[in-house]
């Protein structure tokens, strides 16, 4: 009995670190797949809508000859015939519908908290690179390529 | 006791061939099934070859596999671990996953996946079931390997980024037959080939060409996820085991070793690819950590 005992001892000592080891790597496997994560900055080119601010009158607009509309005249009178006042012409330029938006294309870096399994994936075709500064860079912007570059 | 060591010179070609006439040398009677097993190795190999070979286009990438394969082939289910671990060495990341599965992998069966699982290995298997005279190398080149893992797949990487000529990855043998070479015929397909980096194909070359005339070159010298297997051997739950007081000095298990992992009669011998040959000797058998068993009877370590 004593010495059954002590054989099974020593098994589970000798089975120990392989234990501990097992352990061990079941934790960092765990681990790399729920939480391990880096940051990786992506360029990225974006569209940004470019437009004239609408509803604020614009400097220097004047009116039809009242304070503040426009330029002194003489004053109070009729208006000869076919005058027609700006005022009243239609809205004026600062009730306008706004001008048509203008798309300009422009490149900003973004960075993304990327997973070790998302970059495993990533360095099997060369996905991601690290800078001099060590910064980790995405070395392509849309379609991933298919092959790694060695 | 350097002749009781000394090896023959010429590796037994094939093993059924010699069983019959090394079996009365065992003291062993009936063949055990770990022996047994190891005339279905080939099989088994092609079988995981099959599963490597990704037949169902799943390309999981995101999953590290625990053989070397590499991951630009365009049959790879899953990536490769040595290069998993090279590119993450060169982002200064710690590769959890890939860590994880290597040690788990090597701790439960250790280099059984050397000689089982792994495809590249199998590769060399079959061109060297070609009957060229096999030449056997000194047993301390098999220390190249641990050189490769150090050098090419940890330090060049982590200084030198993946830009350097000697990153693991511009010279892989496995990366040159399963990525290189079918993306050259694509290319040319195409009408405007792209030729792969000539030190690859040059290093793929002379392990072609080693192929020929030793059992397994890469495995032996210089495959660095073997050398991470190997160490794993020593600690391993499945393990080799050699029985001193079944042993009569008949060099079977030596004979039967093709890959020179018996030098020294120890299972757990890191340049063991437990192809399991050496088990026809009753005098080595598969054992398990949790064997009860006498401290005299374990002399693997």
């Amino acid at each position: 009995m004593i010495r059954t005992t002590a054989r099974m001892l020593m098994a589970i000592l000798r089975a120990t670190i392989p234990l501990v080891l097992l352990a061990g790597g079941i934790v960092s496997l765990v681990y790399g797949v729920s939480r391990h994560s880096a940051v990786v900055s992506v360029e990225q080119e974006i569209e940004i809508d470019l437009a004239a601010p609408a509803g604020v009158a614009p400097p220097g607009f004047e009116g039809a000859g009242f304070p503040g509309l426009g330029p002194p005249g003489d004053g109070i009178g009729p208006p000869g015939d076919g005058f027609v006042d700006p005022a009243l012409a239609g809205p004026p330029p600062w009730m306008a519908p706004p001008p048509e938006l203008s798309k300009v294309k422009q490149k900003v870096i973004l960075t993304e908290d990327t997973s070790e399994l998302t970059l495993i994936r990533e360095v099997t075709f060369g996905g991601v690179t690290r800078l001099s500064s060590g910064v980790l860079w995405r070395t392509y912007t849309g379609v991933p390529p298919s092959l790694c570059p060695t | 006791m350097a002749d009781l060591y000394r090896r023959p010179a010429v590796v037994v070609p094939y093993v059924s061939q010699v069983s019959p006439v090394m079996a009365p040398m065992a003291k062993g009677n009936s063949i055990p099934l770990s022996a047994r097993l190891a005339r279905w190795r080939v099989w088994v190999q092609a079988a995981f070859a099959l599963v490597w070979l990704d037949p169902l286009a799943l390309r999981m990438h995101t999953v590290c596999s625990p053989v070397f394969h590499c991951y630009s082939c365009p049959l790879a289910l899953f990536a490769c671990p040595i290069g998993v671990l090279a590119n993450f060495s060169a982002l200064h990341l710690v590769p959890y996953v890939a860590l994880g599965t290597l040690v788990v992998v090597g701790v439960l069966v250790g280099s059984f996946i050397c000689g089982w699982v792994c495809p590249f290995g199998f590769l060399q298997d079959l061109i060297g079931r070609i009957p060229t005279r096999k030449f056997e190398l000194p047993s301390w080149l098999g220390y190249g390997r641990y050189v490769v893992l150090a050098s090419l797949v940890l330090a060049v990487p982590y200084f030198f980024g993946e830009e350097h000529p000697l990153f693991f990855c511009r010279v892989c043998p496995a990366g040159a037959l399963e990525a290189a070479l079918p993306y050259t015929a694509s290319t040319a397909i195409g009408g405007s080939i792209v030729w792969p980096s000539a030190a690859k194909m040059i290093i793929f070359g002379l392990v072609l060409v080693a192929m020929f005339f030793t059992w397994r070159p890469w495995c032996t010298l210089l495959c660095p996820l073997g050398a991470i297997y190997g160490l794993c051997n020593r600690v391993s739950f499945l393990f080799l085991k050699f029985h001193p007081e079944r042993c009569n000095d008949c060099d079977l298990c030596r004979r039967l070793c093709r890959y020179h992992g018996s030098s020294e009669r120890r299972g757990d011998e890191m340049s063991c690819l437990r192809c399991m040959e050496c088990t026809r000797c009753s005098a080595v058998t598969v054992s398990h950590v949790f064997q009860l068993q006498s401290e005299e009877e374990r002399t693997t370590v």
